[in-house]
C-alpha cells in the first residue's frame, strides 16, 4: 500500500511541476494588479513543497521498514491494489461513453446496463436483466428528456432519428 | 428578511408544484439514504441533473427536502441491517438494532421518525433565528472579508481530514488548482488550457463531483461480494405513544439543541452531533444499563441530534456562503449552478428565495412527521434490492449528471476519470470532502484576493490586517494549527510507544 501510495504522490508531483512549468504561459499581470498566474503559482508551490516533504519522508520509512515476521497463518492477505472487475468496471463504463457518441443513449444504455449486471455477477435470469436495462433506460429517458427536457445523447445516423421518437 | 418574507416563503413552498417537488425531495432522500452504499450526499449529487431547467425554489426545497429525509433515511438500515445508511445514523445502530431483533423494529422506526422530526422542526426555528442576525453582520463584508472565509471554510479540512492531515491538504491543493483551469474570470486570459478548445471553459465542478462520489464508489464496490441480513422483513413504523414521548421527550430536546449547536459550526456535523447527544442521553438517563439493549432513548436521542445538525449546518451556507459539510458543499455548488451566491447579497437580491427555503425545511420536518411512518415502511422494503442492480443504475444517472451540464460528452470523460481517481484516494484514505470544498471555495478565494488588493492598492499586508479579516483568518490559521500540533504530538507519541515497549520486553536490545 505505501509503494501505490508513494507512486500516486509522485504522479502528482510530477503533474505539479509540470504545471509550474507552464505558468509562464499565462499573460502578465497589468501594472498594479495582481495577475492571473498569481494564484495557481501560489497553490502549485504550495502543493510542490507538500508533496515534495511527503514523498521524502515517506521514501525513507519504506527504506527503514523492516520486514516483520509475523506467525505462520495469523498474517492476514494483503488486499489487491485493484481487481480485475474494478479495471472491467472503468473500462465498460469507457466503452459505454464511447458508445453513446455513436450509439445513443436509447441503445448504449441497456447494452451496458445489461453487461454491467453480468460483471456485478447478477444471478437473475439474463431476460430480468434485458428487462431492467430496458426499463431503466425507458424511465430515464422520460423523465430527463420529455418531463424536464433535457437533452441526452443521440448518437449517429439511424441511431439519432431512433431517438427523435422518445425524446 | 421580515415575518413577511417568511409567510411568502410558506405561500410559495406550499404551492401544489412546489409541494410536489418537496414531497418528491423527502421521498428519494428517505430512499438513498435508506439504501447503505448511497447514501444522501450520491442522493443530492445524482439529483443535479434535475435541476438544471426548474425554477430555483422548487430545487431548493427539493434538496433540503432530501437533504432533512435522508438524514432520516439513514436509520433505516441502521434499525433492519446495523449497517448505517449514512455515519450520522452510526449511533442509532446501538439500539435500534437490538429492538429490531427484539421483534420492536416497527417502534424502533417510529421513534427515529419521531424524534427526527421534532429535532429538525425545533432546530429549523432556531435556524431562522439565528441566520438573520449573522447576515446583518455578514453585509458589512468587503473582498477581504470573503476571501478570509473563504480561507476560515477550507480550514475545515482540518477537521474532515481523517487520518492524516497531509493527504487531506493534498486533495485540497488539487481542488484549489482544478478551478484555475480555462479563461481567468478577470482578465480572461488563459490558464493551462495546452490549446485544447473545451478547456477553455474549465472543469466544471458536477462532474469532478459526480465522478468522485458516484462513480467511485461503484467502482469500489465492484468484485466484492456485498451480503445483508435483514432483522425484521415485515416491520411496520408505528409512532411513539404519549406515554413513550413523555419519556424520550428531555433526551429529545436535549439533542435537538447539541445537534443545533453543532450543525452550525463548520464541519463538525452530523454524526459528531448523534454520538455526543447519545452518549448526552446515557449520562443523563436513570436507566444507564438500558442503553445499548435497545432502548428508545437509544434512538431518540442520536436521531433528533442528527436531524437538528442538518438546518443548523445551512446557518453558516446560506449566511456567509460558507459550507460546513459535504453535503452543503453540494447545495451551495447547486446555488452556484443557478448563477445566486450565497451570502448576504442572496437574502438582499433574493429574499423570497430564502424564506422560500427556510419555510421548505420547516414544512418537510411536518411532512415527515405525518408521512415518515408509512414511507420508512414502505422503503424498508429496498433493503432487498440488492446493489448489482443499484450499481449500473448509478453509472447511468452519473452519466446523466455530467453530460447535461452542458451537453458536452468530454464532461463524461471527465467523470469517469475523476471516478478513477476517486478509487484511488479511496483505495489510499485520501478524504474527498476537502475537494469538495477547495472546488467551491477556491475561485471565491482567489476572486475576493485579487479584488481584495485591488482595493487595498496591491499591499497585502493593507488587505490582511483588516480588524474582521484579521480575526478570521487568525481563526482559519488556529484551526489549522491545533489539528496538526495535536497529529504531530500523536506521531511522536506513537513512535516512542513500540520503542520504550521493545525495550521493556527486551533490554538488551536484541
Amino acid at each position: 500500500m505505501a509503494y501505490g501510495d508513494l507512486v500516486f504522490k509522485g504522479v502528482l508531483l510530477a503533474a505539479c511541476i509540470l504545471f509550474l512549468s507552464r505558468v509562464s504561459d499565462i499573460p502578465p499581470p497589468y501594472s498594479g494588479q495582481v495577475g492571473p498566474r498569481v494564484w495557481p503559482e501560489i497553490i502549485l508551490w504550495g502543493m510542490v513543497v507538500l508533496l515534495g516533504v511527503s514523498v521524502i519522508s515517506q521514501f525513507v520509512q519504506v527504506l527503514r521498514r523492516r520486514p516483520v515476521m509475523e506467525p505462520e497463518g495469523k498474517q492476514p492477505p494483503p488486499e489487491p491494489l485493484f481487481r480485475l472487475a474494478n479495471v472491467l468496471a472503468a473500462v465498460l463504463f469507457g466503452a459505454y461513453i464511447i458508445g453513446l457518441d455513436f450509439l445513443g443513449f436509447l441503445v448504449a444504455t441497456p447494452l451496458f446496463i445489461i453487461i454491467f449486471l453480468r460483471l456485478m455477477r447478477y444471478r437473475g435470469h439474463p431476460v430480468k436483466g434485458l428487462v431492467i436495462g430496458c426499463a431503466v433506460t425507458l424511465v430515464i429517458a422520460f423523465v430527463f428528456g420529455k418531463m424536464f427536457y433535457l437533452p441526452l445523447p443521440r448518437g449517429m445516423g439511424v441511431f439519432r432519428d431512433f431517438t427523435h421518437l422518445m425524446y | 428578511m421580515s415575518v413577511d418574507h417568511l409567510m411568502t416563503g410558506f405561500v410559495t413552498a406550499l404551492s401544489p408544484v412546489n409541494f410536489l417537488w418537496m414531497f418528491a425531495g423527502l421521498l428519494v432522500g428517505i430512499f438513498m439514504a435508506a439504501v447503505p452504499g448511497i447514501g444522501a450526499e450520491l442522493g443530492i449529487v445524482l439529483a443535479i441533473p434535475l435541476t438544471y431547467n426548474s425554477p430555483p425554489e422548487a430545487v431548493f426545497l427539493m434538496m433540503s427536502a432530501m437533504y432533512v429525509g435522508g438524514m432520516m433515511g439513514g436509520a433505516i438500515a441502521s434499525i433492519l441491517l446495523k449497517i448505517p445508511g449514512h455515519p450520522s445514523a452510526a449511533a442509532t445502530t446501538l439500539d435500534g438494532y437490538p429492538m429490531a431483533q427484539q421483534g420492536k423494529a416497527g417502534k424502533a422506526l417510529g421513534m427515529a421518525v419521531f424524534s427526527s422530526s421534532t429535532g429538525g422542526l425545533l432546530s429549523s426555528l432556531a435556524m431562522v433565528v439565528v441566520t438573520v442576525p449573522l447576515v446583518k453582520v455578514a453585509v458589512s463584508f468587503g473582498p477581504a472579508e470573503y476571501f478570509a472565509l473563504a480561507v476560515l471554510g477550507l480550514t475545515v479540512i482540518a477537521s474532515v481530514a481523517g487520518k492524516s492531515l497531509s493527504k487531506a491538504l493534498i486533495v485540497t491543493g488539487i481542488g484549489l488548482f482544478l478551478p484555475t483551469v480555462g479563461l481567468d474570470r478577470i482578465t480572461g486570459a488563459e490558464r493551462f488550457t495546452f490549446g485544447i478548445g473545451p478547456l477553455m471553459d474549465g472543469f466544471h465542478f458536477a462532474p469532478i463531483l459526480i465522478g468522485v462520489f458516484a462513480v467511485a464508489e461503484v467502482f469500489n464496490k465492484t468484485g466484492r461480494k456485498i451480503e445483508m441480513i435483514i432483522a425484521d422483513r415485515r416491520a411496520r413504523a408505528s409512532l411513539p405513544s404519549l406515554s413513550e414521548i413523555r419519556e424520550v421527550g428531555p433526551t429529545i430536546i436535549r439533542s435537538t439543541v447539541i445537534g443545533t449547536v453543532i450543525g452550525i459550526l463548520p464541519a463538525v456535523g452530523g454524526t459528531v452531533a448523534s454520538f455526543l447527544g447519545y452518549s448526552e442521553a446515557v449520562r443523563f438517563s436513570k436507566n444507564r444499563e438500558k442503553f445499548g439493549k435497545g432502548c428508545l432513548e437509544g434512538v431518540a436521542a442520536p436521531e433528533a441530534a442528527n436531524n437538528a445538525a442538518a438546518p443548523g449546518s445551512m446557518v453558516p451556507t446560506l449566511a456567509l456562503g460558507i459550507p460546513g459539510s459535504g453535503v452543503t458543499a453540494i447545495i451551495l455548488g447547486a446555488f452556484l449552478l443557478h448563477g445566486l451566491e450565497p451570502g448576504p447579497l442572496l437574502f438582499q437580491k433574493n429574499p423570497n428565495l430564502v424564506a422560500t427555503i427556510f419555510a421548505g425545511i420547516i414544512l418537510v420536518n411536518f411532512l415527515m412527521l405525518i408521512s415518515g411512518c408509512w414511507v420508512s415502511t414502505l422503503f424498508s422494503r429496498v433493503l432487498d434490492i440488492p446493489y448489482e442492480i443499484l450499481a449500473p443504475i448509478i453509472l447511468v444517472l452519473s452519466m446523466v449528471g455530467a453530460y447535461t451540464v452542458r451537453n458536452n460528452i468530454m464532461d463524461v470523460w471527465i467523470t469517469l476519470i475523476f471516478g478513477v481517481v476517486g478509487y484511488f484516494m479511496f483505495r489510499y484514505e485520501y478524504p474527498v470532502v476537502p475537494l469538495i470544498l477547495a472546488l467551491i471555495l477556491g475561485p471565491m478565494a482567489e476572486l475576493n484576493f485579487r479584488r481584495g488588493l485591488i482595493v487595498a492598492h496591491g499591499s497585502v499586508f493593507d488587505m490582511l490586517t483588516r480588524p474582521i479579516t484579521a480575526v478570521l483568518l487568525a481563526v482559519a490559521v488556529m484551526a489549522l494549527v491545533i489539528p496538526a500540533f495535536r497529529s504531530i504530538r500523536k506521531s511522536f507519541s506513537g513512535r516512542q510507544g513500540p520503542a520504550r515497549e521493545f525495550k521493556q520486553i527486551n533490554p538488551k536490545g536484541e
